[in-house]
């Protein structure tokens, strides 16, 4: 039976990356010409453990969440001259502008009529 | 060049499938050297399961040549730079098949040939992670 669960890769991952470590010596061996039990048994385990990375990787990126697109940016209603004048008065009646400014720029609303 | 070493593993796969099933090849004797081209692998972790694939997946030699002269199994490494060899310590047949033993770096192997179809099965196990070569062979 072959395992392709979660859990079985990762312990899979932990076993090899254990057995790598244990199996320097005969992966050593191998390049002084050992076949079977040197680049044989190097070459199918380097294999195992690539696999198992990269299954991991594919697991983990198959598991994130797919980005959300970014919220639209929808611009300004545009507003009706009076809604303007509307605007504007209350900006006079908060002081946020000048009598000046409220009359150059109610002046310049009528005049977009 | 890759395309040349699969055309050849498929003549020596095509050379075995020649052999009739039923009755038992010539050089499957302990005699004739022999030519074998793995196909197949599975390997497994102990407690933790098994992977399995073509032979090529997991980089092994096109070719491994048993020399029954010389009593070891050998093949050129991946980069064809320098030789690689197992010796054999036992070897033995059967009506049925042929059987060659050997150790290397303490993982015991077991090489059995079908001496009817040069079905060929390696078992390797010993170490950190057991496996089983799948392949046929045909002798020289």
């Amino acid at each position: 039976m072959i395992h392709s669960s979660k859990a079985f890769r990762g312990a899979l991952m932990a076993a090899l990356s254990v057995a790598g470590v244990a199996w320097q010596g005969p992966a050593l061996a191998s390049d002084a010409g050992a076949f079977i039990g040197g680049m044989v048994t190097s070459n199918i385990l380097r294999n195992m453990e690539r696999r198992t990375q990269a299954e991991e990787a594919q697991a983990y990126y198959a598991s994130r969440p797919a980005p959300q697109p970014a919220p639209r940016q929808t611009a300004p209603a545009k507003l009706t001259p009076e809604q303007k004048l509307q605007q504007l008065d209350k900006l006079a009646a908060g002081g946020y502008i000048t009598p000046e400014e409220y009359k150059s720029r109610k002046q310049a609303i009528l005049d977009g009529m | 060049m890759r395309f040349r070493l699969e055309l050849r593993k498929a003549a020596v796969v095509a050379a075995a499938a020649l052999v009739s099933p039923g009755a038992l090849a010539a050089g499957f004797d302990g005699k004739s050297n022999l030519v074998c081209a793995a196909t197949d692998v599975v390997a497994c972790a102990e407690r933790l399961g098994c992977m399995e694939d073509r032979a090529s997946t997991f980089e092994l030699p096109d070719f491994m040549y048993v020399d029954f002269k010389g009593k070891v199994v050998h093949a050129r490494s991946a980069d064809a730079k320098s030789k690689v060899e197992s010796a054999f310590r036992s070897l033995d047949t059967s009506e049925r098949s042929l059987v060659i033993q050997g150790i290397e770096n303490h993982q015991g192997w077991t090489l059995s040939v079908d001496r009817g179809s040069g079905r060929m099965t390696t078992s390797v196990s010993g170490g950190p992670v057991s496996y089983m070569i799948f392949g046929v062979c045909t002798a020289i």
